[in-house]
This record gives structure tokens, C-alpha cells and sequence, in this order.
């Protein structure tokens, strides 16, 4: 299955080989000790991928063992117990390349998929074999287009291994052989249950149970291929398909669960070692295979959350589709998923003229949102806001993206990205036809004293607060803080959410109310001819105003549990149960720098200084019972305010698009308060008999502290 | 490129080791040039799960020797750090590369001593931050740099060879007052710009 071109041939047969080992020698005489031949182009990057020759902790293709194709035995000639065997024990290795490990030390270290003459003869594992090559072609492809894997999630190098042939021609093949397959199995399985009494009644029912097993793979094969094929196009008709394939997927993965082969790793026809001389020169990797069990629960959980990419139908306004992101992102899924979550939402893989799915970040999404006309929009520093303001948006939906850890550090990276969309939204705000079309539509925007901000640069100033809150809160998701950086962290999460909550608060004052009169836009004919909010901002329609309000909510109420765990970080600093950070060579100004200072960049927000800090938290007038006794009082107030949310959520209208999201926050919420009130109960009662008791337990105590739900 | 490098000796009391008690001299040393290069070769194989080649030990220790600390009990090296200083998006950034104790001279502080010195060197070459990779499950490095004042600031993902996670970990170092001038002076600029 290496495929050497015929350029390579010809320059390997007209090489000329030259001993060099003398002047090397030479060389080597003339230095003297310490001198060092060094190149100013041989750098870190250059030394750390260079390997000795012979050394096997970094000589990859050292030969420590037998390598090269080996024999294999015909697929024909394979009882079906083996070859169910060699199918199962290739879905392990796909799984594990799916987890970060190589091509040719998983999936292609399978004879039969190497040696594709080898498998014929046994209709099914022929298929199969077909099936996962194609299979891995398309999901090598979609994580390359999907541009949100890194080298941590995905191996995508084949090391020239076969597979440059194009999905068309693989998963026609594939979908043909597998078709083949599942018709010749269903006929060979009706026939068997006809000779059910027959004399060798014992071998045969082990013989249809083998079929009945390679029936469920091939089925789960195609309905997989199928799905992947269809669930990266932005359409609702292609994601629906996909999704259908997926749920058909599961459904045969649990008959596979039942009939899986008991010691897959004993099969025939794989050999760890015969890529070895493919490898890159850099130091081996040892792989070791999922278990059966790993297996099966990996395309579970796959097949989850390819089933949840589908939900992105559900999805048609600003507010809904960062919901919809949140609660993506927060279930930490694969690279594939991931990559074709992006992909669905770029928008970029429709067919020409197929009608967009509403779920797309694109100008009618965003315009809804600030309820502006996105047919005539009243100025063009307005227009060339709303085109940055989908830029903007776009790289957030690919953040979104990306694992936990490198979504992470982008959003650290795009604060510029945010300060530049800031000025467009302020120079949207103070064109004159923008303000003209603002009093025409009803807007009521009140300019604050030495501020010159209106909607647009209040809404970018609230997006960007919620970024950098998702930024911050993923820090403790990611084990990144100490604990006696909990303070400083619950400090500025509460200015942001006070961010989102004032701004969100202004924003619902000021926008036309959903019954006003439909505005018109001041130099333009279309606007004259038709209303421009009259479907009432349709697709977001009256939502503007509820998501509003939930908002403004949300906020008030996350910034009482992060003023009341401030608190009891301050607390915990104040009675020594936490030591100050170690400081030879720096101080508490530089660790506020270091978390925060990227925020300098921004103009909104406004960014916070240490010395606010340092003000704000000034504990050396308080006692630390004192300190407690007030976070005590924050988790019951906030504990309250939860569960008054909680009974207006349950009496209320059901929200459609996402019916448990919000009540589930909450309710993880109202488990923060109640444990903390708990634990700054223990330490307020621990402290009272003895400061080193008060100690005791801390761990849990922290693990309650930081205990934080992302976003919504 | 052997230079004059910096040594100084200190006693330590009590040391117990294979069973025994002893008294023993640990002495610190600067990378005296090509005389030390097998002590920090045979230390980071051996204790290191990451393998490096010589033009990696070489890239370090030709560039960077006042970056190169070692602690012997009398001729015996126990413990190395390796690091290089250079400019990283404009800041002059110190990383520590390798940093070693055999086992049984663990818990002295030498660890911390070794990183200690290699970060004066740093500071008094005008570095603006120190950062290094340590394993996530690898409490004492944790530990030991934590105590030196260095935050966790990424989580590198699948970052070792074995695996597993890494934490970058970075120690902001407060501008010298020079620097600290120049730096106001910008911020002055920038707010009269602006206003």
C-alpha cells in the first residue's frame, strides 16, 4: 500500500554513495575540546527533532524487531470466530487513532487493510476492511477541514500511507461492498433459521450468531460512514439525514456490545511493528490498543455527540446559538464532532443554492440581535459593524470549537479581535444616520455622563465580558489556579458579570419595545417600502427582550455567589488556613498581571488594576470570623435569589429551544451556595476550638470554593 | 569554552541515606564547560522520562553555560538544572529546560536552590518572565515551583510522550527600575496620544 513515486525510484537508483566517515574524522581531530561546529540555523526546534541513529529511545525506525509486511492468513480460511476477531479488534485500533495516536501504528497496523486481496474471500470483513479505510479517509478529512484540531487531538499525518484516493471513490466502493455484505449476510442468516432443527444444531447457532454480529458492524459501518458524510454541510435537510444515520448507528452498536468477540487482541493479520521504517525520525511512541469495553464506549459516546452536532437545527437566534455552544463545549467531545460542529456552522459546505440552516452567524443572526434592519442597515460604519461583528462571532463559534484547553488560551489570544470590533461599534454608534434611525425606531438610549458608548458598543462590550468570563471560569475547570488565587479570580468575575448585567439592563431599557412601530430607515427605498422589525425581529422576534431579561437575571445572581465566594477566599487568606503566596522573586502586582493584563488591550471592559484590587479587598480592618460571617450571609442570600429563579422558571412558560438548560444552571448554582454555606459553616465552627482543626478538611473545602458552572 | 564558573560549598547536617546516617557537603557549581557535559548527560537519562539527544544537551549548554547549574556531593553530581533565556514576542523570556535530583537527595532543598540560581542569572540578564513545563500529576516539581512564586498558566494537552498532560508554568518578574521608567514613560506617551 506504499506508494513511491517514480521520481523517488530514479533518484534513489542514480544516487552515489560517498564515504564520508573519514572526513568526518578529520573533522573531528581539528576541534578541540568544547569547540562546537554550530550552525546559527540549528536551533531548539531543529535539536530536539534530530536523533541519534541507533539509539532506540529516539530512533523510531531502528529495527529492534521482525518489520516489513508480513504474511498473512486469507480471510477465506478464517473460521468466523477469528474473523469477528480481526473485525473487532479493528475497531479498537480505529478508536485509538481517534484518541491521538497515529495512523500507521493503529488502523494500519491491520494486514487485511494493507493487503486488501487478503481479505477477499469473506464477503464481510472484505467490507469491513473497505469500510474503515474509507471511514478513516472521511474523518481524516473532515478534521482537516474542520481547521479545530490540534496535534493533541487528532494524528492527521500518514506518514505516506495510502489515502490520498478521495472519499468519493473509497466510501463508493466501501458503501457498495458493505451493501453487498449486509444483503448476503440477511440471506445466509433467513436461510439458517429454516435449518434450525436440524442434526449440527449446536454449530450452527454459533455460526448465525457470528452473522448476526458481522450484520450489526456492517450496518453500524455504513449508517456511520453515511451519517459522516452528510453532518459537516450547513443545511437542515443534510443534518437531519446525518442525524437519522447516527441514532441508527447507536442502535446497532449495542447489538455489537452483546456479540463482541471475548479476546479481540489475540486476532490474526495485525502486526504493531510493520510501519516502523515509515515512522518520522522522532522518538517512538508506545501505543496501547483500547479494551473491548473502551472500545464500544467510545463510539457511544461518539455517536452522542454526533448526535448532538445535529441539534444545531434547533438553533435560530444569537442568544439560542451560544446556549447551544455552551453546553457543546461543555461536554469536552472529540475531534471529529468538534471539527464538524465548525463546520456546520461556517456555512461553507452547502451546496450552491441549497437554502442556509438559520443556526449560521451571519447578518440577519447578528442585526436580530441589536434588532437593526439587516435588509437596509442605517449607516455604513453600521453595515461595516455588523460585517466585523460576524467575523467577530465566527472566530468565537471556532473557539468554541476547540478543546477546553486551547478554547482557553484563543479566547485569551482574541481580546484584540474585540477592542478593534469595539471601535466599529463606536463609530456605528455616533454616525449621525445611526442616531437618526435610533429616535425614528423608538430607541430610547440614554448616553451616560462622559461616555459616549450606545447599543453597539454596549453589546460588544457585554459579548466581550462573557468571553473573558469564559475564559477565566475554564482556568478552574483546567485544575489552572491555586487557591490563593481564588480571591482575585471571584473579584473580577464579579465586575463581569456586573458588566453583562448593567449592559444587558441598558440595552432592554432602550430597545423599541416588539409592539412598536415598525421603524423605517432614513435613505433608503426598500426601507420605505416594508416594515423593517415588523415580524417582530424575526427570527428572534419578541425572544430579544426575554433573553434580555434572563440575562440581567443571571447575572445578578452569579455575581451574588462570586461576591460570597470572594469572600470566603478572603476569609480563608485572613485566618492563615491559606498561606500568601510564596513571593522571592515577585508579588501579589505581578500574579494579578500575569492573570489579568492581557485585558489591557481592551477599551471595554474597562481593565482593572491591581491597586482597585488591592483596594477593593482590603481585609486588615476585619477579622477573619468577621470575613465568614458575612460570606455565610452571600451563599444564603444567593441561595434565595436561586430558588425564587428556580420557582418563576417552573411556573413559567416552558422555554422551546431548550427546555433544561437554564434550570439546570441554576440548579447547579443552588448546589454551589448550599455547599458553601455548609463549608463556611464547618470552618466558621472548626475556627472557634482550634485555628489547626479549622485546617482540616480544607481540600473539600476549596474543592466547594471553586466549584464554578460555565456560562449560559 | 571552558569560562570561570561560579562555585560555592554548603554544609548540611544530618543526611540520611541507604539506611545510614551521614554528613554531608553539597556544593553548587556552574557548568564548568565540556568536563560537566556527561554529569547532566547520564542525570537527565537517567531520571528523565523524555529523551533528548546530545544536539539538544549541546544547544543548551553551548548557549546558555551560565544557565547551567550542578550540585555534587563531593565527586558525585546528584542534581543539574538546564535553561536558556532569549526573546519570546518581544519579552525576554527565561525557560528552565531540565531540572534533576537523584531520588536520594530529594527533600533538601536542593531542587529549589538550583532554580533559584539559575533565575538570579536570568534576572540579572534583565529577564521579563521564567517559565517551564512540568507533568500534571507531578506534585513535588508543583510543589517546589509554586513555592518560588510561579502560577500555572496553560494546560497543554497530551503534551508528553507517555501522554500525558503538561502545565506551563510562568513567573512574572517585576521590571528592573530602569526598564520600570521606560515603561511609564510609554504609558505617558499613549495617554497624552490618546487624549
Amino acid at each position: 500500500m506504499i506508494q513511491f513515486s517514480a521520481q523517488d525510484k530514479l533518484a534513489c537508483e542514480s544516487c552515489a554513495w560517498l564515504d564520508i566517515e573519514e572526513l568526518i574524522q578529520d573533522a573531528a581531530e581539528a576541534l578541540q575540546e568544547g569547540e562546537l561546529v554550530h550552525d546559527d540555523h540549528f536551533s531548539l526546534y531543529e535539536a530536539m527533532s534530530a536523533v541519534e541513529i541507533g539509539d532506540p529511545k529516539l530512533d523510531a525506525g531502528m529495527c529492534t524487531g521482525p518489520s516489513g509486511v508480513q504474511e498473512v492468513r486469507p480471510a477465506s480460511s478464517l473460521s468466523s470466530s477469528d474473523a469477528l476477531a480481526v473485525a473487532d479488534r479493528l475497531f479498537a485500533a480505529e478508536a485509538t487513532w481517534h484518541q491521538g495516536n497515529n495512523l500507521p501504528q493503529t488502523v494500519f497496523t491491520c494486514l487485511y487493510i494493507l493487503q486488501p486481496r487478503s481479505a477477499e474471500g469473506h464477503i464481510a470483513l472484505e467490507a469491513l476492511c473497505k469500510a474503515t479505510h474509507a471511514t478513516c479517509i472521511a474523518v481524516r478529512d473532515l478534521v482537516l477541514a474542520g481547521n479545530v484540531c490540534e496535534d493533541e487531538d487528532f494524528a492527521l499525518h500518514t506518514f505516506g500511507m495510502h489515502m490520498e484516493m478521495g472519499l468519493k471513490d473509497a466510501d463508493v466502493s466501501a458503501l457498495a461492498a458493505l451493501t453487498l455484505a449486509e444483503e448476503a449476510l440477511e440471506a445466509l442468516l433467513q436461510r439458517g433459521r429454516g435449518k434450525g432443527s436440524s442434526g449440527a444444531a449446536a454449530g450452527q447457532a454459533i455460526l448465525q450468531e457470528h452473522m448476526g454480529a458481522f450484520l450489526a458492524r456492517v450496518r453500524f459501518r455504513k449508517a456511520l460512514l453515511k451519517g459522516l458524510q452528510r453532518v459537516q454541510k450547513s443545511t437542515k435537510q443534510d443534518q437531519d439525514f446525518a442525524r437519522k444515520q447516527f441514532a441508527a448507528a447507536l442502535q446497532e452498536l449495542e447489538r455489537m456490545r452483546d456479540s463482541a468477540h471475548p479476546r479481540p487482541q489475540d486476532a490474526v493479520g495485525f502486526c504493531p511493528d510493520v510501519n516502523r521504517r515509515l515512522m518520522a525520525p522522532i522518538p517512538p511512541r508506545n501505543i496501547t490498543f483500547l479494551t473491548s469495553q473502551q472500545t464500544w464506549d467510545h463510539y457511544a459516546k461518539l455517536l452522542e455527540h454526533l448526535l448532538l452536532v445535529g441539534d444545531i437545527v434547533k438553533v435560530g437566534s444569537y442568544g439560542e446559538l451560544k446556549a447551544y455552544l455552551f453546553a457543546f463545549s461543555g461536554r469536552s467531545c472529540g475531534g471529529i464532532p468538534r471539527s464538524a460542529l465548525h463546520l456546520a456552522v461556517n456555512g461553507k459546505t452547502a451546496r450552491p443554492g441549497d437554502p442556509m440552516g438559520a443556526w449560521l452567524p451571519r447578518k440577519a443572526m447578528l442585526c436580530a440581535a441589536l434588532r437593526m434592519p439587516s435588509s437596509a442597515l442605517p449607516s455604513a460604519d453600521s453595515a461595516l459593524f455588523i460585517d466585523q461583528a460576524c467575523l467577530a462571532v465566527a472566530g468565537w463559534c471556532q473557539d468554541m470549537c476547540l478543546n477546553r484547553a486551547r478554547q482557553r488560551r484563543r479566547h485569551r489570544r482574541t481580546v484584540e479581535d474585540w477592542a478593534h470590533l469595539y471601535d466599529h461599534a463606536a463609530n456605528a454608534d455616533m454616525s449621525p444616520e445611526f442616531q437618526l434611525w435610533m429616535a425614528e425606531s423608538g430607541w430610547q438610549w440614554q448616553m451616560k455622563e462622559g461616555d459616549s458608548q450606545g447599543p453597539c458598543g454596549c453589546w460588544v462590550e457585554k459579548e466581550c465580558a462573557s468571553m473573558l468570563l469564559q475564559h477565566l471560569q475554564l482556568g478552574f475547570e483546567l485544575d489552572v489556579y491555586a487557591p490563593e488565587e481564588y480571591c482575585m479570580l471571584f473579584w473580577y468575575c464579579d465586575f463581569l458579570h456586573g458588566v453583562i448585567e448593567v449592559n444587558s439592563r441598558d440595552l432592554l431599557k432602550a430597545m423599541p419595545s416588539s409592539s412598536a412601530k415598525s421603524p423605517h430607515t432614513p435613505n433608503s427605498k426598500a426601507a420605505k417600502k416594508k416594515p423593517v422589525t415588523g415580524k417582530k425581529n424575526s427570527p428572534d422576534g419578541t425572544s430579544i427582550e426575554h433573553a434580555l431579561h434572563t440575562e440581567v437575571q443571571q447575572a445578578g445572581v452569579e455575581r451574588l455567589v462570586c461576591q460570597a465566594q470572594m469572600r470566603m477566599a478572603a476569609a480563608l487568606l485572613a485566618g492563615g488556613q491559606l498561606r500568601p503566596f510564596p513571593a522571592p522573586f515577585n508579588s501579589e502586582a505581578q500574579r494579578f498581571e500575569q492573570r489579568f493584563g492581557f485585558v489591557q488591550r481592551l477599551q471595554r471592559p474597562e481593565p482593572l488594576a491591581f491597586d482597585q484590587y488591592a483596594r477593593s479587598v482590603d481585609i486588615s480592618t476585619c477579622t477573619a470570623d468577621s470575613i465568614l460571617q458575612s460570606a455565610f450571609e452571600g451563599f444564603r442570600e444567593a441561595r434565595r435569589v436561586v430558588t425564587m429563579l428556580l420557582q418563576l422558571r417552573l411556573a413559567g412558560p416552558a422555554d422551546k429551544a431548550r427546555p433544561d438548560q437554564r434550570s439546570e444552571h441554576l440548579q447547579a448554582l443552588l448546589r454551589i451556595c448550599s455547599q458553601n454555606t455548609v463549608a463556611v459553616k464547618v470552618l466558621h465552627d472548626a475556627a472557634k476550638v482550634d485555628a489547626a482543626e479549622a485546617a482540616c478538611g480544607l481540600c473539600a473545602i476549596l474543592a466547594t470554593l471553586r466549584d464554578a458552572v460555565q456560562p449560559i | 569554552m571552558d569560562k570561570a564558573a561560579e562555585s560555592d560549598a554548603m554544609e548540611v547536617g544530618d543526611f540520611e541515606r541507604d539506611g545510614t546516617t551521614k554528613n554531608v557537603t553539597i556544593e553548587y557549581r556552574q557548568y564548568g564547560g565540556e568536563q560537566d557535559m556527561h554529569h547532566v548527560m547520564q542525570l537527565v537519562d537517567n531520571e528523565l522520562s523524555e529523551p533528548y539527544s546530545i544536539f539538544t544537551y549541546r544547544y543548551f549548554l553551548h548557549n546558555w553555560p551560565k544557565l547551567c547549574w550542578l550540585t555534587f556531593d563531593g565527586a558525585h553530581c546528584f542534581g543539574v538544572v538546564v535553561c536558556k533565556a532569549d526573546d519570546h514576542r518581544g519579552a525576554q523570556r527565561g525557560y528552565i529546560a531540565m531540572l534533576v535530583v537523584e531520588d536520594d537527595y530529594r527533600g533538601l532543598g536542593v531542587g529549589t536552590t538550583l532554580v533559584k540560581r539559575a533565575i538570579e542569572e536570568m534576572i540579572a540578564a534583565d529577564a521579563d518572565e521564567v517559565v517551564l513545563e512540568a507533568e500534571v500529576t507531578n506534585s513535588g516539581a508543583l510543589a517546589l515551583y509554586r513555592n518560588l512564586g510561579f502560577l500555572r498558566d496553560k494546560r497543554l494537552i497530551r503534551y508528553y510522550m507517555n501522554g500525558a498532560d503538561a502545565f506551563r508554568l510562568k513567573l512574572l518578574l517585576p521590571l528592573p527600575p530602569r526598564r520600570q521608567l521606560e515603561h511609564n514613560a510609554v504609558a505617558q506617551m499613549a495617554a497624552l496620544n490618546t487624549a
